[in-house]
């Protein structure tokens, strides 16, 4: 009976395990595997066993660790905007008396549009000669010719940071507003009576309250914003000189464009490196203390 | 890694609903297989009809692809590095070639046939590696100069022959709302056809494909460098370093800048839309300096065969049914694909055609190497990094043959695989 028992278990498991170790296990097992041999255009693309060579020629790639800098610094400063920006707009919409439907699906229409077709958008808006961004800074007396946006390491960083803000906003936005929703009433009525401002409500209730709503949500743009191909890949292909060189675009060109198959894979595996990291960090700082309080 | 591009081949191909795997022996009918760009107006399914007509029992299996030719490139190259045999032949880019061949993934046709010859030299030879040729050449693509006939005239200039020439017209015909140059300075391949165009026309080179020497030291490409970078901002927007072709082109045809460099479908394009420049607008080959040459960089695509596909024999018949002068003819009326055979040109009475053939016979190959995509890389981030202003058109180009002499030397060191290929 019990052995029966265990059976159908694993049956009914089977499926989902089998998806699981298809998809998520094996690709990351054969990667590992991989980066341990170097397969390119040198070895006719066999794979022939290197031991660490890979990762030596890694450690001295210091275009692999500028892109990796740059990465980071490009995601904290999108997933903060977005963090600002996304609660800032959740609280307008949770405080709304109307409209909150409507303003939940309009906020949405960014994040469901294809990346790829937005970032030849941006690039027209950002364009020196038809841009919409410089007639408006001229008419407005910021700018007193017109730049070309992309075109300079600062404003076209600036522009991929804008344009990712702007489609993934809405994202943070819609996870805060759920977060929102699950706190009690009582909680700022009993604040209320108390005597609190509405500042030190949101600071003392709306904020804690919503810490592992932030967590999630921080984490699931962060580890998303990390690996930014295709916005990059349309609006600069990683130019101008190089400025804009994501770890996935220089993953991407290993792999494809070298056919340099076993240093991709450790560019990959280190690249999940850094992304550890970095998650690690998020969880210090957001997801750790909130358990204690419930 | 083999089987992971063999599921993301199968997925992709199942989602545009195109997969057959079914070209087994056991059928009666062949099925040939080939992965092109999308086919808006039927042209290629026409002429595959014709001959599915002439050649009973053989199907052609027109995958169509994205339009991206390197997305394209992408898929060729998870079917064949997975030995999926999705595809018998490859629809290439001429920038494929060499890596495809280094790779050993297509067939060596050099003795498939005899007319070599009746094709425009570059075109062949861009097709070539190491002695083989891996590609029959149908659409021929190169660099050129559009001009404003209207514009010139006004002050009595003919289109120019030298790059001072060109600088001088342009700054005379700058007005408000009107550059002089527009070309493609964005960080991509397109920046590199650009580059090698000016290049050969200051007299440089970039690698030399026999001894992989580099030229990019030499006063001249420093020269080349130092033009395109003068020109940002004086003769061309400042903003020509973020474009690819639609953008210049869109400037350029509303009016915004005298001289375009791009590519023949410009012309193309214009007849169709009926564009209102149209009338006003001459082509003429990229200038010179002396000693320097006029150039055009060699584009285009044609059919390669599989190595490992089981009827090589059909697809050879296939490519000489596309590049044969009745087909070429027929794609050049239907979708305007200009063709690399040379008596199309020389029978031609158009004198548009003749325009293009002037430019299309300097076209020149970019360097045949199996390396070519990371010496592009290298080449697209400096240059752009140069005209950017980031850095002088000097320390640029020293940095980019460091970084060039560090890839080919690393592909020479010795390896005991290195000669199964040969």
């Amino acid at each position: 009976m019990n052995r029966n028992l265990a059976w159908t278990a694993w049956a009914l498991l089977a499926p989902a395990l089998i998806l699981v170790l298809g998809v998520a296990v094996y690709p990351v097992v054969r990667t590992l595997v991989l980066s341990f041999f170097t397969q390119n255009l040198s070895t006719n693309l066999e794979p022939v066993f290197s031991g660490l060579y890979n990762y030596q020629r890694l450690l001295a790639d210091g275009h692999f660790w500028e892109t990796v800098i740059r990465t980071l610094i490009f995601t904290g400063f999108a997933v903060g905007s977005e963090l600002v920006l996304g609660l800032a707009a959740a609280l307008a919409v949770h405080h709304s008396p109307f409209g909150r439907g409507l303003a939940r699906t309009a906020a949405l229409v960014p994040w469901v549009l294809p990346t790829a077709a937005l970032g030849l958008g941006w690039i027209w808006i950002f364009n020196d000669q038809f841009g919409v961004v410089n007639d408006l800074l001229i008419h407005a007396g910021m700018l007193s010719k017109p730049i070309a946006w992309l075109g300079r390491p600062d404003t076209a960083f600036t522009a991929l940071v804008l344009a990712d803000v702007w489609k993934t906003t809405p994202f943070i936005t819609l996870l805060l507003l759920a977060g929102l929703q699950t706190i009690p009433v009582q909680l700022y009525e009993a604040a209320s009576i108390d005597g609190a401002s509405r500042w030190q409500r949101f600071v003392q209730i709306t904020l804690p309250m919503l810490q592992p709503t932030i967590f999630v949500a921080v984490l699931f743009r962060a580890l998303q914003s990390f690996g930014i191909f295709d916005l990059v890949y349309v609006m600069t292909g990683g130019g101008p000189g190089g400025a804009t060189e994501t770890v996935a675009i220089y993953t991407y060109r290993n792999f494809m464009r070298y056919l340099d198959f076993g240093y991709g894979a450790a560019l990959l595996v280190a690249g999940a490196g850094v992304l550890s990291v970095l998650t690690g960090g998020i969880w210090l700082v957001l997801g750790r203390s909130n358990g204690g309080d419930r | 890694m083999k089987r992971i591009a063999g599921w993301i081949i199968a997925i992709a191909l199942a989602l545009t609903g195109c997969g057959d795997p079914s070209s087994s022996p056991a059928d009666e009918t062949v099925v040939l297989s080939v992965l092109m760009e999308p086919d808006g107006r039927g042209a290629w399914r026409a002429l595959f009809d014709r001959f599915e007509e002439e050649h009973p029992g053989v199907r052609v299996n027109l995958v169509e692809g994205p339009a991206s030719t390197d997305t394209r490139e992408d898929l060729y190259v998870n079917a064949l590095l997975s030995g999926s045999g999705d595809f018998d032949l490859v629809y290439a880019d001429v920038i494929w070639v060499p890596k495809f061949a280094a790779a050993g993934w297509l067939e060596d046709l050099r003795d498939y046939w005899d007319e070599w010859d009746s094709f425009v030299p570059a075109s062949v030879e861009g097709g070539t590696y190491k002695g083989g040729i891996y590609r029959v050449p149908t659409q021929l693509n190169g660099g050129l100069l559009y001009y404003r006939k209207d514009l010139l005239e006004e002050i009595g200039a003919d289109p120019p022959q030298t790059f001072a020439e060109m600088a001088a017209i342009s700054k005379t015909l700058q007005a408000a709302g009107r550059w002089g140059y527009v070309w493609q300075g964005k960080q991509y391949e397109g920046l590199v056809c650009n580059y090698l165009e000016i290049l050969r026309g200051f007299g440089g080179f970039w690698i030399d494909p026999e001894t992989e020497k580099i030229g990019l030291n030499s006063p001249a490409a420093v020269d080349a460098l130092a033009f395109l970078c003068d020109a940002v901002g004086t003769i061309s927007p400042p903003g020509v370093t973020t474009y690819a072709e639609e953008d210049s082109r869109l400037l350029f045809q509303s009016g915004g800048a005298v001289f375009l460099r791009n590519w023949p479908y410009v012309y193309k394009l214009m007849a169709v839309e009926e564009s209102p420049m149209f009338e006003n607008v001459g082509i003429a080959p990229m200038p010179a300096n002396p000693g320097g040459e006029s150039a055009a960089t060699l584009g285009g695509a044609g059919f390669a065969i599989v190595k490992s596909s089981p009827v090589k024999n059909v697809a050879w018949a296939l490519i000489e049914f596309v590049a044969s002068p009745e087909s070429v003819r027929f794609m050049n009326e239907k979708i305007g694909l200009q063709p690399a055979r040379r008596n199309f040109y020389e029978e031609s009475t158009d004198p548009m055609q003749q325009a293009l053939y002037e430019v299309l016979q300097r076209t020149t190959p970019r360097p045949p190497i199996p390396q070519y995509a990371q010496a592009s890389d290298i080449l697209q981030r400096r240059l752009s990094a140069a005209i950017t202003g980031q850095m002088s058109p000097a320390d640029a180009l020293a940095a980019a043959t460091r970084e060039t002499e560090l890839l080919l030397g690393r592909h020479r060191i010795p390896n005991p695989h290195a000669s199964a290929n040969e």
